[in-house]
C-alpha cells in the first residue's frame, strides 16, 4: 500500500480505457463508456487497524500514502431505445483487490403515453436510496468520504433481483411536483449486516463488488469461564444467496419542482438467520429510510438521510457452518445512522460542503444495553471542478467512536478519534456531470 | 418608411388594399418623373393625400399592443407565453408562406429555452448540444411524438400545426422538461424581465389576448381578455393569480443539489 507504483499503474490503464472508450464513443448513439480514475494521498491519525485489513478501524487507509483509490468503467449500451444495459466495474488495490463488478442490469424506460413513466430494472443494483451518489460509478459529487449511511449500502446492500417503478407528474403542464413509487423483490444479501456489525460504521468510498470477499474482524474465541481466548478470522461476501427466500424493498418519493424531495422506503432481506450456505450465515436485516433535501435560500443545499432497522442472527455460529452448538443463541442488534449535509457550488466550478454524521449499533435485549458501535462524523470537503475531465479536492474526515466490545474482544481501547486528510485527484473521460 | 413602401407593403405593416394603392401611385409618380426628369411633388402631394383619405376609409390600420403581466401584487413576471388572436378573421392553422423555423436545445441535460413559443405550423429542430444522448418525446394532446435516441442533430424537424401546449421530456433524464406552446396567431411573445411583451404592427381590430406559464396554476390563468387595437400603442395589464411555482431550470436556486438518479 502506498507506492507511487500504482497510480502510475492505474493511470495507465486508464489511458487504455481512455482509447476503449472514444472508440465506443464513436460507434454512435448505441454505446457510452464512462471512465473514472481517483487517486489521493492520505494523512491519517489512528491507532487502529484499518477495517479492508480485517482491522475495527473505520477508516479504508490506517496509513499514510499515496493511494489509487479507485478506477472504474460505467458501460451504457443500448439494446433499442427503451431498453439498455449498464454495467460498473472497477478495480481497487485495497481488501481484496483486483477487478470486480459493481452494478450490472437491463434498465427498461418504455416511452410514456401518459402523465405515468414506468421504468423497470433488472440484474444487480442498488436501491434508490442515497442522495450523495448520483454521479458516474455511484460516486458521490460532494464528498469523497460516503456518509455512513450510504457507505454501508455500498458495502452490503446490492440486491439481486427486479425493481419497478411509477413516477407520475402531479399535472401534465406543471411540473412542479411529482411522485414516485418504487417496489423490488431480489434474492441474494442475505448476510447483509455482517460487517456492519462486527466493524461497526464507517465512512469511506470503497464500494463492495459482486464477487468481493471482504475481511471483518475476526470472531473471538471463548473459553470455558467466557474470556476470550483467541480469534477465528472471518470474512464477509454480503451478496450470497443462503436461504433462497427473496427480500424487497419498497418506496415512495415526493419532489417538489427542483426545490424539495422526500423519500421513504422500507428494505427487509428477509433472510432466515438459521440458513448457512457458502461460507455464509444469514442475518435477517431490515430498516426504514427517510432522505429529505431542500434548496435554501442563497443557493444553499440541505441534504438528510435517517436510517433505522435491526438485525437478527445467530451469536456464536462457526463461520465454517458447522453444528449449531448448545450456546448458539439468536440475538437482535438494532443499527441506526443519520446525517445532515449543507453543500453550496460557486461559478460551477467550486464546491463546499459540509456533514455530520451520527450511528449507533445496540443490543437493546441485553442488560446493561451493549452498545456495539456509537459516534459522530464531521467531514469537511472542498472540491474544484474546472471542467468536465479533471477535478481536485481535499476533504477532512473526524470519526470519534466508542465500542463496549473492543475492550473485552480485541483489547482495544474502548473509545476511538480517528481522523484523515485527503488531497484527490480525479479523472474523468466520456463523462459528463450527472447521469 | 420608403423602404417599406417600395417593398411594396403597407405602411401599416401589414398587408391590405393600400398596397395596390401605393403601388399605382409610385407607378404614376414614377411616370411623371420619367416625363420631367424632376422629382414627383403635385402628383406625390395629391397621391399622399388620397391615401391618407382611403386609409381613413379602408380599415389598414396597425397599432402596437403593450400587455403587462404581473401576479396578484402586480409584480412583473417573466417568461410568461402572451399572444393576441384576432377574433374576426380565423385563426391560423398553418402559415402560408415558407414554414418558419424554431430550436429547442438540449444543453447540460436541460431544455432551451425551458418555454419556447411558436405560430401554428412552424418547424421545430431539437438539437442535442450534450455529450450524452437524449430521447426526447410528449404526450401532449396538441403534439406526440418521440425522437429516438440521439446525440447531435440527427432527427428532421418536426411540424407543429396544432396550437396547444406541448410538454417535452427525456426519457433518459427524468428532470428534463421543456414547454412548446403552439398558438394560432402571428402575434406572440415571452413578457421580458419587466414582465412586459410588446406586440408591433398589429393590425387594427378585435383581439383576444392570452397568456400561458407552466409556473401557473391553470386556475390562476387569466381569462382571454379582448381588447381593440388601433393606431398607436394600446394598453393592456393581466394578472395571473395563485401562487406560482418556482423557475424551474437548474440555474434557480437548486444547482448545489443533485436531482439527477437512478
Amino acid at each position: 500500500m502506498g507506492s507511487l507504483l500504482k497510480p502510475v499503474v492505474t493511470v495507465g490503464v486508464a489511458v487504455a480505457l481512455l482509447s476503449a472508450a472514444s472508440h465506443a464513443g464513436a460507434e454512435g448513439d448505441r454505446n457510452e463508456v464512462f471512465i473514472g480514475v481517483g487517486t489521493a494521498y492520505f494523512h491519517s491519525s489512528t491507532d487502529l487497524k484499518a477495517w479492508p485489513e480485517g482491522g475495527v478501524g473505520k477508516l479504508r487507509y490506517a496509513d499514510d500514502g499515496v493511494e489509487a483509490v479507485r478506477l472504474f468503467a460505467e458501460y451504457h449500451g443500448r439494446i433499442t431505445p427503451t431498453l439498455s444495459a449498464r454495467v460498473v466495474a472497477d478495480y481497487v488495490d485495497d481488501g481484496s483487490s483486483g477487478l470486480g463488478i459493481d452494478e450490472a442490469y437491463i434498465d427498461w424506460r418504455p416511452i410514456p403515453r401518459s402523465a405515468n413513466q414506468q421504468q423497470v430494472r433488472f440484474g444487480a443494483f442498488y436501491p434508490p436510496l442515497s442522495l450523495e451518489n448520483g454521479a458516474h460509478g455511484w460516486e458521490s459529487p460532494f464528498t469523497y468520504s460516503y456518509s455512513a449511511i450510504n457507505t454501508w449500502l455500498g458495502e452490503e446492500i446490492r440486491p439481486l433481483g427486479a425493481e419497478w417503478s411509477l413516477r407520475r407528474r402531479l399535472a401534465s403542464t406543471r411540473n412542479t411536483q411529482e411522485v414516485r413509487v418504487f417496489a423490488s423483490g431480489f434474492y441474494g444479501n442475505d448476510p447483509a449486516a455482517t460487517l456492519l456489525f462486527w466493524r461497526g460504521w464507517s465512512l469511506h468510498d470503497r464500494q463492495t463488488r459482486l464477487n468481493d470477499k471482504l475481511p471483518i474482524p475476526p470472531m473471538p474465541i471463548f473459553g470455558a469461564d467466557g474470556a476470550v481466548v483467541g480469534t477465528t478470522p472471518q470474512t464477509v461476501q454480503p451478496f450470497t444467496e443462503t436461504d433462497h427466500r427473496p427480500g424487497y424493498y419498497v418506496g415512495g418519493e415526493w419532489r417538489y419542482a427542483h426545490r424539495a424531495l422526500v423519500q421513504l422506503a422500507r428494505y427487509d432481506n428477509r433472510a432466515d438467520p438459521w440458513s448457512f450456505a457458502e461460507g455464509q450465515w444469514g442475518w435477517h436485516t431490515s430498516f426504514e429510510h427517510l432522505a429529505v433535501q431542500i434548496a435554501l435560500p442563497g443557493e444553499l443545499g440541505l441534504m438528510a438521510q435517517w436510517m433505522r432497522g435491526d438485525t437478527d442472527w445467530l451469536a456464536g455460529t462457526s463461520p465454517t457452518g458447522g453444528p449449531v452448538e448448545p450456546w448458539v443463541q439468536l440475538v437482535e442488534d438494532d443499527f441506526e445512522a443519520k446525517y445532515l449535509m449543507l453543500t453550496r457550488k460557486w461559478h460551477e466550478a467550486h464546491r463546499v460542503s459540509v456533514r455530520y454524521d451520527r450511528f449507533s449499533i445496540d443490543r437493546p435485549d441485553s442488560v446493561p444495553v451493549l452498545h456495539s458501535d456509537g459516534g459522530h462524523a464531521w467531514t469537511l470537503s472542498y472540491r474544484f471542478e474546472p471542467n468536465e475531465r479533471f477535478s481536485g479536492g481535499v476533504e477532512w474526515l473526524e470519526i470519534q467512536s466508542q465500542r463496549d466490545l473492543w475492550p473485552y474482544f480485541y483489547g482495544v481501547p474502548r473509545q476511538a478519534t480517528e481522523e484523515q486528510l485527503r488531497l484527490q485527484f480525479s479523472l474523468r473521460l466520456g463523462a459528463p456531470a450527472g447521469r | 418608411m420608403v423602404r417599406t413602401l417600395m417593398a411594396g407593403r403597407c405602411a401599416l405593416g401589414h398587408g391590405c388594399r393600400a398596397k395596390a394603392l401605393l403601388t399605382s401611385y409610385f407607378v404614376i409618380a414614377g411616370m411623371v418623373s420619367m416625363r420631367t426628369h424632376r422629382l414627383p411633388r403635385m402628383p406625390a402631394l395629391v397621391a399622399a393625400t388620397a391615401l391618407i383619405a382611403i386609409g381613413v376609409a379602408f380599415p389598414c390600420l396597425a397599432g402596437t399592443l403593450e400587455i403587462k403581466v404581473g401576479d396578484e401584487r402586480g409584480e412583473p413576471i417573466s417568461q410568461v407565453a402572451v399572444y393576441a388572436t384576432p377574433v374576426a378573421v380565423t385563426p391560423i392553422k398553418k402559415p402560408s408562406a415558407a414554414k418558419r423555423t424554431a430550436s429547442m436545445d438540449q444543453q447540460h441535460n436541460e431544455f432551451v429555452p425551458h418555454v419556447l413559443l411558436i405560430s401554428a405550423g412552424t418547424l421545430v429542430q431539437f438539437p442535442n448540444s450534450d455529450t450524452v444522448s437524449h430521447h426526447v418525446y410528449s404526450f401532449s394532446q396538441a403534439k406526440t411524438f418521440e425522437l429516438a435516441l440521439y446525440k447531435g442533430n440527427t432527427h428532421p424537424p418536426l411540424a407543429f400545426d396544432e396550437p396547444g401546449v406541448v410538454v417535452v421530456g427525456c426519457n433518459i433524464h427524468d428532470s428534463m422538461l421543456g414547454y412548446i406552446v403552439v398558438v394560432p396567431t402571428e402575434h406572440y411573445a415571452l413578457s421580458d424581465a419587466r414582465g412586459t411583451v410588446r406586440l408591433e404592427g398589429v393590425p387594427a381590430g378585435d383581439y383576444t389576448v392570452e397568456v400561458w406559464t407552466p409556473r401557473a396554476r391553470p386556475t390562476g390563468l387569466p381569462a382571454a381578455q379582448r381588447v381593440a387595437v388601433t393606431d398607436g400603442v394600446t394598453k393592456l395589464d393581466t394578472r395571473i393569480t395563485g401562487r406560482l411555482a418556482p423557475e424551474e431550470d437548474h440555474k434557480h436556486g437548486s444547482k448545489s443539489l443533485s436531482w439527477d438518479r437512478y
